[in-house]
């Protein structure tokens, strides 16, 4: 590969494939056509570094950039559809409520990784997103603000929020350390 | 704000732990890095959405140039076939029985066996004296 900031980002490939599917509901085949336009959009230039952050940042806020594009697209083409009319309820009404899709593709056999997920299914999207750029990606809090193009305050909150309905959804200890 | 300031607790070690299983299953799952060929090909939602408005525009600017040319194309009417031809033949056809159908029997109105009289108003300054 040619591209130097190709070269960069493909080797946090399986992050951004995480990434991917956290932006598309766990769904894997939206998410592979996600990815592959995010790399797309580097390889043509329309997505272009500038060098205010590091590359993980920078490429996930591209890749949300595509699902979001992505979305948008395919909620349209439901609307043109209307034998698609019910997929696309279902569709807007798992994103809005973030309950679990069961069509989306379970891709894990652990259990706690399974409860893990839906549990993540539960809580808003923005809260999910925020949770998983954390805990996840292992970004700061204004990394992840800088991702979503959300306050930073408005981040905290979401990742606040978030974690005490996933700890209370899993049932987690509210043990603290001293 | 760093991530590590808060994982102070049991319960943030706890989720950190299942993010991260959750990390490796992906890891595992991911598909392979697409090759050049592959990216070379664009994916049908990516020429769908970017492609979508010129596809559009060129869409409706060849309807236009087809209807144009379908309307230039036909011959003119002839001349029997006409609408200003067509609309004077039909009025000229038939003389105008508009009166006659205004026209009521006496039995089904008989009020208007009697006529109302013409009124006269008595202006009360002669039309001369309106004038300066």
């Amino acid at each position: 590969m040619v591209h130097p900031v190709l070269d960069v980002v493909k080797a946090q490939h399986g992050a951004n494939f995480g990434w991917a599917l956290a932006c598309c509901a766990r769904h894997r085949d939206i998410a592979e056509d996600v990815l592959q336009e995010a790399y797309l959009r580097v390889l043509d230039g329309r997505a272009e570094f500038a060098g205010r952050s590091s590359h993980k940042t920078w490429f996930f806020a591209v890749i949300k950039r595509v699902a979001v594009d992505v979305q948008r697209t395919q909620k349209r083409r439901y609307k043109l559809n209307l034998h698609m009319a019910a997929v696309d309820q279902a569709f807007t009404a798992e994103h809005e409520a973030g309950r679990s899709n069961p069509q989306a593709e379970s891709m894990c056999n652990d259990e706690s990784v399974q409860q893990l997920q839906q549990a993540l299914m539960q809580i808003s999207v923005r809260q999910r997103e925020v949770l998983h750029l954390v805990f996840y990606a292992e970004l700061t809090l204004e990394d992840a603000a800088e991702i979503l193009h959300i306050s930073v305050g408005s981040t905290r909150t979401h990742y606040h929020r978030g974690k005490e309905r996933l700890a209370e959804l899993l049932q987690l200890e509210q043990s603290h350390e001293s | 704000m760093n991530h590590k300031h808060d994982t102070d607790s049991q319960q943030d070690r706890e989720l950190s732990r299942r993010f991260r299983q959750m990390c490796e299953q992906d890891a595992q799952r991911a598909p392979e890095f697409p090759g050049e060929d592959a990216l070379a090909q664009r994916s049908p939602i990516v020429a769908g959405s970017r492609l979508y408005p010129a596809v559009q525009k060129l869409a409706v600017a060849a309807a236009v140039v087809v209807a144009v040319g379908i309307l230039m194309s036909r011959a003119p009417a002839p001349p029997e076939q006409d609408p200003g031809v067509l609309y004077a033949d039909i009025m000229s056809a038939n003389s105008m029985t508009t009166d006659q159908f205004l026209l009521v029997s006496l039995s089904v109105s008989p009020e208007m066996t009697r006529m109302p009289g013409i009124y006269e108003i008595d202006l009360p300054i002669a039309p001369a004296e309106i004038t300066n």
